[in-house]
């Protein structure tokens, strides 16, 4: 189990960053979220992170541009792409271009803790 | 004429008339001296007045020596012009050996009526006269007295006659229409009587061989048509009759024609007739060939409908794909946060209450179910046209039914050829036609069951390709509902949006394939997906 690993949820769907965060919470894990890709970014730039969970469908800027802007940032960062639209030959592009894994919503939450996990070792 | 009779009472026994007669007799034969010789001038007046011409010609110079009024006018000389014509000058030269020759025969006393003879008149006109002449001696003159019946108007009347005669005649051998004539006897027989060359051309024998026999007997297959008594009552009673069409057929002739019958005279009568037989066989390939344009556009219009009503369906689809696309997506935020809830109330709920668990459960159950019905709408979004490739069907199966989690209350038979099979297909299309209708089979079998999964090739030009059969050991599909199973939205169970086997067929049509049904119910069904491998398959 994951001890205090800093996990940045990008969601411009409040009620999802607020569920994810109690229910990684009660896993223990440091949570920050933020509602559009600007703020990640810039959240990204300010502190350390250890694994992203990011939408992709957000006002502004979509979660592919805000990946491929979090890469230049830092490129050890996980990435995991958590989206309703997680279908298609972009998602494909995504994880060529480093996205560690891409889910549907609603994911499973025992899965998305696998996947957390496994972000978090290969790192 | 009185006047010119200058001596009426000279008689015939004036003894110095005689000696004058015979003086003048080389000049002309003087009519005073005709009258005193017959003694009258009663004979006179008679000659002049007669309605005949009166000529009189020396035989051996034939130079004429007496005429009467009438002969003048008729002839248009003058009395002294005339009288120093001879018999040469007056008729036409081509007629005169005619002519001469008759004019020696009545000289002889061997002849007395020359029929139709031409004469010139004054103007050049050409006269006919029948003349009855008498050879005498007149004042010791040997001559012949000729008595001219004007016959020019019968005479133009017979040349007229023989002129149409010869029209008709002229018609009836060079017409193209063939004619058979015929004479109705008292008896009711109607008696061939000839044909004109026409005819044997046209039926292709000698209508001679018929002359003499009834219609019946010369052509007994028409005995029993109405055409004997049509051409009775043309014969009888002059009633024209025609007809399109009489198709005819014994040893010697065979044919259709049309035939115009009518009265010649009354009891004969003509039936012309010309063979329509090349004409009916282009009217019949004509009827053929129309009938043929017919089928063809029927066709092609039953084609269209189908394309059309192929097309409004999958158009239908892609609309519902679109559209259900769209809603499906946003759904599964909503569905994330009550699925997100759900699970932290239950990580974190002290309740004792078992329900609280166990709504939570139906929580996430239901969740999940929504999502599966999310996954089914949006795959109709995913059926596009297919991009073919030689696939290896036998490992895309194995691939699909291990990726398909049937559960183990099901056995799975798999009953492939070890061998590879290739098909031209979509790879992807491909595992999702299998999935859903493994899926299908799945849901088909609540209880325990058989999934068994086959591959076989089929042959022919036109069938070659694979089939790949899916067959389960449910309750099958009543025959009512099996036509219906591939419309979209079309479903027998509870839940699930009826759209499975409808991606199916799209998919297979996509790939010039189809998928067919077989079920009986308390046996199970059998879905069957068919790939085309031949050239037909390809395009």
């Amino acid at each position: 189990m994951a001890t205090g690993a800093r996990v940045l949820v990008v969601d411009d769907d409040r009620d999802i960053c607020e569920t994810l965060r109690d229910i990684l919470e009660i896993e223990r894990y440091k949570v920050t979220t933020v509602g559009d890709g600007y703020g990640a970014i810039d959240l990204v730039a300010r502190q350390p992170f250890d694994v992203v969970l990011l939408d992709i469908k957000m006002p502004g800027i979509d979660g592919f541009e805000t990946h491929r802007r979090i890469r230049q940032i830092t490129a050890e960062l996980p990435v995991i792409l958590v989206s309703a639209f997680a279908v298609g030959e972009a998602i494909q592009a995504a994880l060529n271009d480093g996205v560690f894994a891409a889910m549907k919503k609603p994911v499973p939450i025992a899965r998305l803790l696998e996947t957390i996990e496994a972000a978090l070792k290969a790192s | 004429m009185p006047s010119r009779i200058d001596d009426p009472k000279t008689g015939a026994n004036d003894p110095g008339g005689a000696e004058r007669r015979v003086r003048n007799a080389r000049d002309s034969l003087r009519l005073e001296d005709l009258v005193s010789v017959r003694g009258g001038e009663v004979y006179h007046g008679i000659l002049q007045a007669a309605g005949v011409g009166i000529l009189v010609a020396e035989i051996e110079s034939r130079r004429f020596i007496y005429c009467n009024d009438f002969m003048c006018e008729w002839t248009g000389y003058p009395r002294e012009e005339l009288l120093n014509l001879t018999v040469d000058r007056f008729h036409p030269a081509d007629q005169l050996p005619r002519v001469l020759a008759e004019f020696e025969a009545q000289a002889r006393g061997d002849k007395l009526l020359a029929a139709g003879l031409p004469l010139l008149r004054r103007s050049g006109e050409i006269l006919y006269a029948d003349i009855t002449t008498r050879a005498t001696t007149l004042g010791g003159i040997a001559c012949n007295v000729g008595i001219f019946f004007d016959v020019t108007e019968r005479h133009q009347v017979i040349a007229a006659l023989r002129e149409s005669e010869s029209v008709a005649q002229s018609l009836v051998v060079s017409s193209p229409m063939g004619m058979h004539m015929y004479r109705l006897e008292d008896d009711r027989r109607l008696v061939f009587t000839g044909a004109n060359p026409a005819a044997d051309q046209i039926l292709g024998v000698d209508n001679s061989q018929f002359i003499g026999q009834t219609i019946e007997e010369a052509f007994p297959p028409l005995a029993d048509t109405e055409v004997p008594a049509r051409y009775r009552q043309a014969a009888s009673e002059g009633t024209p009759w025609q007809t399109q069409q009489v198709d005819y057929a014994d040893e010697q002739i065979q044919g259709a024609f049309e035939v115009h019958a009518f009265q010649t005279r009354p009891g004969e009568m003509v039936a012309l007739f010309f063979d329509i037989t090349e004409r009916k066989r282009a009217e019949t390939e004509l009827e053929r060939y129309r009938q043929h344009l017919e089928d063809l556009v029927a066709e092609r219009t039953r084609r269209l409908e189908e394309a059309q009503t192929k097309l409004l369906a999958a158009d239908r689809l892609a609309v519902l794909g679109q559209f259900a696309g769209a809603i499906a997506h946003e759904i599964r935020n909503p569905l994330a946060v009550i699925s997100n809830a759900a699970y932290y109330v239950k990580r974190q709920s002290t309740s004792d209450d078992p329900r609280v668990a166990k709504n939570l459960d139906r929580i996430e159950h239901q969740v999940a179910r929504s999502t599966e019905i999310i996954e089914s709408i949006l795959n109709l979004t995913k059926v596009d046209l297919p991009n073919l490739e030689t696939i290896e069907v036998t490992s895309s199966l194995k691939h699909c039914i291990e990726s398909a989690q049937v559960p183990e209350r099901i056995a799975v038979r798999v009953e492939l050829p070890t061998t590879g099979v290739f098909v031209p297909a979509d790879a992807t299309l491909l595992q999702l036609a299998c999935k859903n209708l493994i899926r299908n089979a799945i849901q088909a079998m609540p209880g325990t069951g058989t999934l068994t999964i086959s591959l076989e090739k089929t042959g022919g030009s036109d069938a070659a390709g694979v089939a790949v059969s899916f067959s389960d050991s449910g309750p099958g599909i009543p025959k009512s509902e099996q036509e219906s199973v591939f419309e979209p939205l079309f479903t027998t169970r509870t839940h699930g949006v009826g759209l499975g086997l409808a991606i199916v067929k799209m998919i297979m049509e996509h790939h010039h394939g189809s998928v067919s049904l077989e079920s009986t119910v308390g046996v199970g069904s059998t879905f069957k997906l068919w790939f085309p491998t031949g050239a037909g398959g390809q395009n």
